[in-house]
Formats: structure tokens, C-alpha cells, sequence
């Protein structure tokens, strides 16, 4: 698995996936630190407006928009690599099994993506230093862990955006799927309601578990994650019963 | 003899079409194996299979004596491919793109420099910095080779290696895929429709038309002295062509003679009846039918039958 995950790390090297997935991860933080700065930098200094408050919009923003957007982008983009480079038929005449080349790529995915999510953390505490906001160590761990936690739940994203990609051997299938489910996310901001979103419905029951939203209750969300899960379970076990493919 | 690649009864078929039909091809273990066909005849549908890329209606193939299934791809350490056009990823430099193929294979890391070496890039100075993408096509095709033989196969696979080549391209393709049988002993699989081509390295040809093989054989088989014509000069080209109608022969009147379609036993006849009928004859000369005019006239055949 470890040549898998270095074989995925070299092919990427000088293309778009790392430099616009961190440029596209990372600048919603900055511009809306650089916004606050304008707007609020008289109520920071009095201290209304806290670093809790940045926090609250910057979780909006970048967890439930741009968060879900770009990993669909980085799932996708692993895949849509292979076909415009035809490397493809390479990679699936090694002696590696399917299932290997798959979990590789997906856990390769899924390491970046948690990757990028580690630099919106650390660009968000970067951000609350600059600003001046008084930073306490419960914030810190918080707001830190809670990014984190939404960067793993996240993730649920990145199977269904490569398997739409392998299926469709085209981007637009899995990115239409990825906007509309993004859409509801909206829905999250009212929690009762985030089974609405497919991309926010793991991220409630995980943030419920750790402690988070104590005032939820986690019969919808369970009930749409398992629905969630049975049709894409489903599709993969029809596309691959028709598919001529090994 | 043991074969390197053995295929029984393989079919696939897409809808109504049947693309590969009950294909039992053997490729002996050392050998050249050119795998002739027109476009769409089946050559590229039956490498997928063999590859493991996709899965056949019907049949099996054995790689070496061994049996291929769906969850078996160790095998494939035993072959390296090109199929349709090399996969390179353009990001990146050659050296960079062999070192995945290597790394998937868990090829030590010199061996990229002697697959390099092997197909004649070992000293270019591009090989580590300059990006795949800016490659030529001749260039691509040679690392394509070097990326299929840096796990050290035994088989080597090649759909249409020469597709897309200038002469100059295709003569050192030629001249790489003999090295790589003669001096490493590598069984090579080539698919092409450009018949000299196969002619020119193969040891072993199967004939695809339609998806079934309808010939299979070594190349002396096929190289074998079938007369096409005799070509025939005399003094008198009006006596001749009536005694040409008079024995019943097919012929066709050209410039300074005749070309007259008959089978190497009855050169012995017409030549006796010509001195018989006092006729000089100044140049009487056999000549063969190319494997390409013999391949067209198999397939054609094989269209009347069906």
C-alpha cells in the first residue's frame, strides 16, 4: 500500500490538484480574515467581535462550501489525471488487485485532503494572531479539532466523486453531483435539518458524538446516512455486475 | 513447445456484435508472435483480454501454463504492454514516469536506467528534466517500451508499435523489437495491420479477421513460394496471346508481355507449348504473391464462406 501512496504522490507533482486545491482550500480563510479586517478591525479592538465570531463565519463559509467543493475537485481530478493521460491501462495491467488500486488512490485522496484541512487550521489560528483576537487554549483545541473532524467527515465525498469519475470517465457527472449535494449544506446552518445534505449528514453525527451539538437528534441524520450508503453500495454492485470491466 | 500465451475458445461480444469469436491463438516462449488483422478485426479486443482489461464472454487464457481469473493480477508481472498509444503522464519527466511503473512493480530503481539504455535513450540528457508531454511521438513509442520492460517481463505485449511513425521510426522500431527477442529473449506479442511489417520480425503469425483466426503458423508457412503470376516476354505477342486462349489460362497483356495467372506446375506447360509453337521466349519469370496479397485473399475467402 505504502508504493501505492508514493506512486500517487509522484504523479501529481507540477500539476493543478496540489497548487489549486491549496490555493482553493486555504484563500477562503485569508479573504475572509483580510474582510473582517476591514469591516470589524474597530470592533476587534474593542473586543465585541472575537475570534468565536471569525470562527462562526468562517465555518459557514468554508466547511459546508468550500470544504466539500474541493475535495470533490481533488477526488475527481485524481481520476480525470489517468484519463487525459492515458496512464489508466497502466496502472490496471500491474499485478496490483482492483480493489488495492482503488483504496490506494481513495486513502491517498483522503491524506491530502485531510492535509489541506490541517493548513485551514493553521492558516485560521495564523489569521487570529494577525487579527489580534484573544486566543484561549479550549479555542484553540475547539476550533482546531472541530476543522479536523469536518475534514474527516468530509471525506464521504471523495468514494462517490471517484467512482462517478471511473464510471462516467468524465468530470461533469461527478462535479453536478457534488454541487447539488453541496447545495443542501445550507440546510445545516438549521442542524434539525441536515439530512437534507448528504455531504453534512456525517459530519452532524460525528460532531454530535464528540460533543459538539448536544441539542440534536441523530434518528434523521443515521436514517439518511444509511440510505445514503445502501444506494451507493447499490450503484457500485450494478456498475460492476455490468460492466465489462475486471 | 511451451507457449507464453494460450487462449481457448475466447469470445466477446458487444450486443450483436461479436468482436472475438472462439479465439484459440498459441504463442510459443521465446518468440516473435505478430498478430495480423484489419482495423476492427479483433487484435486490440483480444490484447484487453489477455491483459485482464476486460473480461471475456467465454474462454480462457493461460499466461505461461497458468490460468488468468478476475482476482489473480500477479501474472501480469510477467507481461509488460503498450496498448493503443503509450500513457505517460505529461507533468512529469520520463525518469519520473518509469520510476512509478517500477515502484508499481517493485522493480529496483536501475532498472530504469537499463530499460532506458535498451531502446536507445540511456544518454539523452532530457530523459530526467524535460516533461513527457513535450516528447516526440518516436520518442513516446521507445519510452513506452522502456516503461513496458522495466519489470523485466517475459512477455511483451505491442498494439500497433509503429502507429503514427515516420520510415525512419519504423525501421528502428523493427530493429528494437528483434534485439529485444534475439539478445534477451523476450517473448513479444505485436499487433499490427501493416503486414510487412510483422513480416519483417515475426517468427509466428495468427491471422484475425471478423474476431475469429483464420491462419496460424510460422512466418516460413506463410513465406511459403505461392505463385501470384508468371510473367512472361516472347517475340510474338499475337501467337502467344492466342495460344495462351487456346490452353484456357487468365492472363492480362502488358507493355512488353504478359502476365498470366496460373500455379507454378503449369509454368512447365506453357513453356513446352511455346517452343512447341516456335515461339521465342525471351524472359519467363515467377512471381510470388506478397503475405499481404495472400492475407487479403484469406480474408476475402473468408467473407465468401460467410
Amino acid at each position: 500500500m505504502i508504493d501505492l501512496l508514493q506512486s500517487e504522490y509522484k504523479k501529481y507533482k507540477n500539476t493543478y490538484i496540489y497548487s489549486l486545491g491549496l490555493l482553493g482550500m486555504v484563500s477562503p480563510v485569508i479573504l475572509i480574515a483580510i474582510a473582517t479586517f476591514m469591516v470589524r478591525d474597530d470592533l476587534i479592538t474593542q473586543g465585541i467581535y472575537t475570534w468565536h465570531s471569525f470562527y462562526g463565519r468562517l465555518v459557514a463559509f468554508f466547511v459546508y462550501l468550500i470544504g466539500p467543493l474541493f475535495t470533490s475537485f481533488i477526488a475527481i481530478s485524481a481520476v480525470t489525471h489517468e484519463y487525459q493521460s492515458h496512464t489508466m491501462g497502466n496502472i490496471l495491467t500491474t499485478p496490483y488487485s482492483r480493489l488495492r488500486i482503488i483504496l490506494g488512490k481513495l486513502g491517498y485522496v483522503s491524506l491530502l485532503v485531510i492535509g489541506f484541512y490541517v493548513c485551514v487550521a493553521l492558516t485560521n489560528i495564523f489569521c487570529a494572531i494577525i487579527l489580534g483576537f484573544t486566543i484561549t487554549n479550549t479555542e484553540l483545541i475547539d476550533y482546531t479539532s472541530y476543522l479536523l473532524l469536518a475534514g474527516v467527515t468530509t471525506l464521504v465525498i471523495v468514494p462517490l466523486a471517484l467512482l462517478l469519475t471511473v464510471i462516467f470517465r468524465s468530470f461533469i457527472p461527478a462535479m453536478i453531483i457534488s454541487v447539488a449535494g453541496t447545495i443542501p449544506n445550507f440546510a445545516v446552518y438549521h442542524w434539525d435539518k441536515c439530512y437534507l445534505s448528504p455531504w453534512g449528514v456525517p459530519e452532524v453525527i460525528v460532531l454530535k458524538a464528540a460533543g459538539y451539538l448536544n441539542n440534536i437528534d441523530t434518528v434523521y441524520p443515521l436514517t439518511s446516512i444509511l440510505v445514503y450508503a445502501g444506494l451507493f453500495i447499490s450503484a457500485l454492485l450494478i456498475y460492476f455486475h455490468y460492466s465489462d470491466q475486471y | 513447445m511451451n507457449y507464453a500465451i494460450e487462449t481457448s475458445h475466447l469470445t466477446k461480444a458487444y450486443g450483436e456484435f461479436k468482436a472475438v469469436s472462439d479465439l484459440e491463438i498459441r504463442v510459443p516462449a521465446g518468440k516473435v508472435y505478430g498478430f495480423l488483422g484489419r482495423n476492427g478485426s479483433g487484435k486490440t479486443t483480444t490484447i484487453r483480454m489477455i491483459m485482464g482489461l476486460i473480461r471475456p464472454d467465454n474462454g480462457t487464457v493461460k499466461i505461461f501454463g497458468r490460468k488468468i481469473s478476475r482476482n489473480r493480477s500477479e501474472y501480469l508481472a510477467d507481461i509488460g504492454a503498450i496498448i493503443e498509444t503509450p500513457g505517460f503522464y505529461p507533468n512529469l519527466s520520463a525518469y519520473d514516469n518509469l520510476a512509478i511503473t517500477a515502484k508499481m512493480f517493485k522493480a529496483p530503481e536501475e532498472r530504469i536506467n537499463e530499460a532506458l539504455e535498451t531502446v536507445g535513450l540511456g544518454g539523452d540528457l532530457n530523459i530526467e528534466t524535460k516533461p513527457v508531454g513535450k516528447f516526440s511521438l518516436g520518442m513516446k513509442q521507445r519510452l513506452g517500451i522502456a516503461n513496458a520492460l522495466v519489470h523485466s517481463p517475459r512477455i511483451l505485449i505491442l498494439d500497433e508499435p509503429t502507429n503514427g511513425l515516420d520510415p525512419a521510426g519504423i525501421l528502428e522500431m523493427r530493429e528494437l523489437i528483434r534485439h529485444l527477442s534475439q539478445s534477451m529473449g523476450i517473448t513479444i506479442f505485436v499487433s499490427s495491420h501493416l503486414l510487412l511489417e510483422v513480416q519483417q520480425v515475426a517468427d509466428y503469425i495468427g491471422i484475425i479477421d471478423q474476431g475469429k483466426l483464420i491462419q496460424e503458423g510460422s512466418i516460413n508457412m506463410f513465406n511459403a513460394n505461392e505463385q501470384n503470376f508468371l510473367f512472361l516476354e516472347t517475340d510474338e505477342l499475337q501467337k502467344t496471346s492466342q495460344l495462351l486462349e487456346f490452353l484456357g489460362f487468365d492472363y492480362e497483356k502488358i507493355d512488353i508481355g504478359f502476365k498470366i495467372f496460373c500455379n507454378r506446375e503449369e509454368n512447365v506447360i506453357i513453356n513446352k507449348k511455346l517452343v512447341d509453337n516456335q515461339i521465342k521466349v525471351y524472359n519467363l519469370e515467377s512471381v510470388s504473391k506478397t503475405l499481404e496479397e495472400r492475407f487479403l485473399g484469406i480474408t476475402n475467402s473468408q467473407e465468401l464462406v460467410i
